[in-house]
């Protein structure tokens, strides 16, 4: 990829005789937000260790703006910042000198990295807590505090391990927000279990499985390729409606999915493609009557991953 | 250098806040106060003391003789140093080189310990690079330590002036007792800087660096009884010259400080070393 801002090349490691990654090959493209995600254990936690130089790969090579990262070779300065998982700050340092900190750390004057301080605690919603301790928040301020010490600098990529774990969705929804506002030029890296979240954020995704990647791809040709119209129904379809949707020439069968509570209808796409069908199925809904809460073309994440991780 | 500046600045504000920081400061504070109290109440019989230096009287071979074997300085020597500084002066130098160590590796025992067991390293490693964190720590633990024997020596040798325990001609040698004990720091920093890079947990680190002053000073005590060779272990401490350090003498004291930096260069190198490749 030519304008990758980030790759990984055949990096492996393990912790004792477990396998943590396993030969795993990645690009991140320059700009826009890129999903990574996987079951527990999958081996996210530790790609991010390593594409920050935290942790030592046993194999492979992790380049970030085109220069190797390795324990002792952090990316070049102002490239690359985290919001690790479970990084703690100082308890008994007010936040606002600690952030101070980090962006002299990082090249700022005490001037420039005062204000881009209050910057960033601003964009978080939280410019109080400049003078307060991280014992004194609540663990979404807490949070907060995390992210905004990811953008201090503005830095060409944020890797945001769990971002929005533990928010609530006022606090999650703001963060969201603020990915989305990003600058064209930045990339964010996000993991995140709840795979809504990916979707709705995310430009492309990574899968990984027992530290393996079994899928990258844009979101869009993750979803595409759909075979499949699926509705949110009330209650269970009754039989005389999945024989009628079994009698209609473009679908090949419907069924009940019990446990997701949705009417799946798998389409016969060399008669008519499935978004077209969405709609001819939506207005045969309309004509009989029967009531949905909402209609989906193709597979979502979740249903990807499940299959892609089972 | 300039991460260096920057991490040993907020590193010295970092100490002064953290539990270890208070306590240290609390410890070293009830310790040269009690000693300084002490002293001030015995001014009037150290000063007889003094004049009974000059004498050839029993009672003061006795008493330099075993404040000699105690310090490790011959009796000659210590009736040359006694007759040439305040009593004041010279017990409270001999007390702090005693109690340095102690004070010394449990005032800079967190140096990346804390760091690496919360994680924090991470918010700063993206930042700097871990030669930078690692010597920026260290200086700053120097600075906290020499900060705090400053205001401590300046205390006393203040309180010790305005008492009438020592005369203004006195007050340079508390310069010294200031410098001596901050360079004593040292190697037991160095130390410390290894441990917390070894274990990676600040209680840890406290506990490694006093179980090997320990170790090396039993095996060297008790083992030199049986074999006179084992002796030669307690070089291994940074201890193991720290009387000579008052000494007058500048062959003595270039022996001793000389020793301290092979500590100290040995210490640092192997701790960097060990910080720069470990996993956090």
């Amino acid at each position: 990829m030519a304008n990758a801002v980030l790759t990984v090349r055949g990096v492996s490691k393990a912790y004792g005789t477990i396998q943590a990654l396993r030969d795993v090959n990645l690009e991140v493209p320059s700009g826009g937000i890129f999903g990574i995600v996987g079951p527990n254990g999958a081996g996210k936690t530790t790609l991010f260790s390593i594409l920050c130089g935290f942790l030592g790969a046993d194999a492979g090579e992790v380049l970030v703006g085109g220069q190797a990262v390795r324990p002792n070779h952090p990316p070049p300065g102002g490239m690359l910042t985290i919001l690790p998982q479970d990084a703690k700050f100082l308890p008994s340092t007010p936040l606002g000198k600690q952030l101070k900190f980090y962006a002299e750390l990082a090249g700022m004057s005490p001037r420039e990295a005062e204000k881009d301080v209050h910057r960033v605690l601003e964009m978080v919603g939280l410019p109080e807590v400049y003078g307060r301790t991280g014992g004194t928040l609540s663990h979404g301020m807490y949070k907060r505090v995390g992210i905004a010490q990811a953008f201090l600098g503005n830095p060409k990529v944020i890797i945001l391990d769990e971002p929005t774990a533990g928010l609530d969705p006022h606090a999650a929804r703001e963060i969201h927000e603020q990915l989305r506002s990003m600058r064209a030029d930045q990339t964010v890296i996000v993991s995140s279990h709840n795979l809504s979240e990916i979707e709705d954020l995310c430009n492309a995704v990574a899968i990984l499985k027992q530290g393996t990647v079994v899928r990258v791809s844009t979101m869009d040709s993750l979803l595409q390729g759909a075979t499949e119209v699926s509705f949110r129904l009330p209650d269970p379809a009754p039989d005389d409606l999945l024989a009628a949707l079994n009698a209609l020439p473009y679908v090949t069968g419907a069924r009940w999915d019990k446990g997701a509570g949705r009417l799946r209808i798998d389409v016969d796409v060399s008669a008519m493609p499935a978004d077209e069908a969405g709609g001819e199925l939506v207005k045969f809904f309309v004509g009989r009557g029967v009531k949905f809460m909402d209609m989906q073309v193709g597979a979502n994440l979740e249903e990807r991953f499940i299959r892609e991780t089972r | 250098m300039r991460n260096i500046r920057i991490i040993a600045r907020f590193e010295v504000a970092r100490l002064a806040r953290s539990t270890g920081g208070v306590l240290f400061l609390a410890l070293a504070t009830i310790i040269y106060a009690y000693v300084a109290l002490k002293l001030v109440r015995w001014a009037a019989e150290v000063r007889e003391a003094t004049a009974l230096a000059d004498a050839d009287n029993p009672a003061n071979k006795i008493l330099t003789g075993f404040v000699g074997w105690l310090v490790d300085i011959e009796p000659e020597a210590l009736t040359k140093m006694i007759g040439e500084h305040a009593p004041f002066a010279l017990v409270l130098f001999f007390v702090g080189l005693a109690v340095n160590p102690l004070l010394a590796i449990l005032g800079t025992a967190d140096q990346t310990g804390s760091d690496i067991q919360t994680r924090h390293i991470r918010y700063l490693l993206l930042r700097t690079d871990r030669a930078s964190l690692y010597w920026g720590k260290t200086l700053g633990a120097l600075l906290f330590y020499g900060v705090s024997m400053a205001i401590i020596c300046g205390l006393i040798g203040g309180a010790a002036f305005w008492g009438g325990a020592i005369g203004a001609g006195d007050l340079p040698y508390f310069l010294r007792v200031w410098l001596t004990l901050t360079l004593f720091a040292v190697p037991f920093i160095a130390l410390n800087g290894l441990t917390s890079a070894m274990t990676g947990h600040p209680g840890l680190a406290l506990v490694v660096t006093l179980a090997f002053y320990m170790v090396v000073w039993l095996i060297s005590a008790i083992g030199a009884w049986a074999a006179p060779q084992v002796a030669f272990i307690e070089y291994l401490s940074p201890s193991a010259l720290k009387f000579d350090l008052a000494s007058d003498d500048l062959t003595v004291l270039g022996k001793a400080i000389g020793h301290m930096a092979a500590v100290t260069v040995v210490a640092g190198l192997i701790g960097s070393t060990l910080f720069k490749r470990r996993d956090v």
